[in-house]
């Protein structure tokens, strides 16, 4: 019964593709061209005013001989808003005038609620026992530098006994408790740090924040609870440190992509950090 | 000038110093080098604004080609030498030495 169906479907298909097909061929392409135009445009108006003339001809013309290919004029089009983001980086334009930072921080945010949503109740039982295991506070604030060397604190579980504030490296090693030491273990301690990325001092993914004395050049970056080098460092990836430091440090999301794509395929293998 | 010798500035300076008196296309490039439009646009007007490169507007008029005119690269004198030092591995001076574990020219 759903064979000869399948068939019937199949050669109305055909028919419809064969009588109709030419047509809207031609009109797509016409309409794909109008489209890697306007594309073009686009990007080039992300230019400043005197140079973004300049590009928008160039590349306009540039265009001019793909259109016989629509779907390379389309790839070329796409790739210029890149292109002019990168440019106008490279000429030190404060920031990107065009979406993907706010995307990004929709993203971070929708994310972070999720999963501190999904996560409240684990959150609760990690709090309750933190508190009986040890007395004194149960999260733990350090100070970190942020975007732009903005200082912040970073919220995690409280894992040791007697630690202050600020996070610099202790003169006397301050003992880490039961509760403290699963924690770490499995990389929950972590998890308030979420907290911080409603706030927006942190997003998901980026460098390292900074410990304040000692610290580099301040960060272009907004850093992230996971990054390159954290990856790097459980095994995942297959960089080395001057590599993963360069991918920290650069914004976009292909790389970002890049990245939950590695972690959730070393996720998917069994690995886990170390 | 110190300059970032990705695998890619690579890629695209190995095309130049190939025929270093061509003047190519922004797309020749493009296809030559197998690099995308999102790479090879930033690459070309860095290595311009250090001077590796000079651009001119072809001479065309617009209206009889019925397209706008498009933009020549050209390796200068001082972009020959630093593209053939950089592809040789020798650091440049003043400049780091590039990275070139990364491996050179396709």
């Amino acid at each position: 019964m759903i064979l000869p169906m399948l068939g019937l479907l199949a050669i109305l298909l055909w028919v419809a593709r064969q009588a109709v097909g030419p047509l809207i061929g031609q009109e797509t392409r016409g309409w794909l061209v109008l489209w890697c135009r306007r594309l073009v445009r686009r990007a080039s108006r992300s230019l400043p005013e005197d140079q973004g003339g300049s590009f928008q001809e160039d590349w306009l013309a540039e265009l001019a001989e793909l259109e016989e290919r629509p779907l390379s004029a389309l790839v070329y089009a796409i790739g210029l808003a890149r292109a002019a983001r990168r440019i106008s980086a490279e000429m030190g334009l404060a920031r990107p005038p065009h979406g993907y930072p706010s995307l990004a921080r929709l993203f971070d945010l929708s994310a972070a609620a999720a999963y501190l949503l999904l996560l409240a109740p684990a959150i609760l039982a990690v709090a309750i026992a933190v508190k009986v295991d040890a007395p004194g506070p149960i999260l733990a604030r350090r100070r970190r530098l942020g975007l732009h060397g903005r200082p912040f604190e970073i919220l995690t579980f409280r894992t040791h006994r007697g630690i202050e504030g600020d996070g610099l490296p202790p003169t006397r090693l301050p003992r880490p408790t039961r509760v403290g030491f699963l924690l770490t273990r499995l990389s929950l301690d972590q998890i308030p740090s979420l907290f911080n990325v409603l706030r927006g001092e942190l997003a998901l993914i980026g460098p390292p924040p900074q410990v304040p004395d000692l610290r580099g050049e301040s960060l272009a970056v907004r850093p992230g609870v996971i990054c390159w080098s954290t990856l790097r460092e459980w095994g995942g990836a297959d960089i080395d440190e001057s590599e993963a430091r360069r991918r920290d440090c650069a914004r976009g999301a292909c790389n970002d992509l890049r990245l939950m794509i590695s972690l959730f395929l070393f996720t998917l293998r069994g690995g886990g950090p170390r | 000038m110190p300059q970032r010798l990705t695998r890619q500035t690579l890629r695209l300076l190995g095309v130049l110093v190939a025929d270093p008196c061509h003047e190519w296309y922004g797309l020749e490039l493009m296809e030559r080098a197998g690099l995308s439009s999102g790479t090879i646009y930033p690459l070309l007007h860095r290595l311009e604004h250090d001077g590796w490169l000079a651009s001119t507007r072809e001479d065309v008029d617009p209206s009889r080609a019925g397209r706008p005119r498009r933009r020549l690269y050209r390796l200068t004198a001082l972009g020959q030498t630093a593209a053939s030092d950089a592809l040789a591995g020798r650091p440049r001076a003043g400049g780091p030495s590039p990275d070139l574990s990364a491996g050179v020219i396709a």
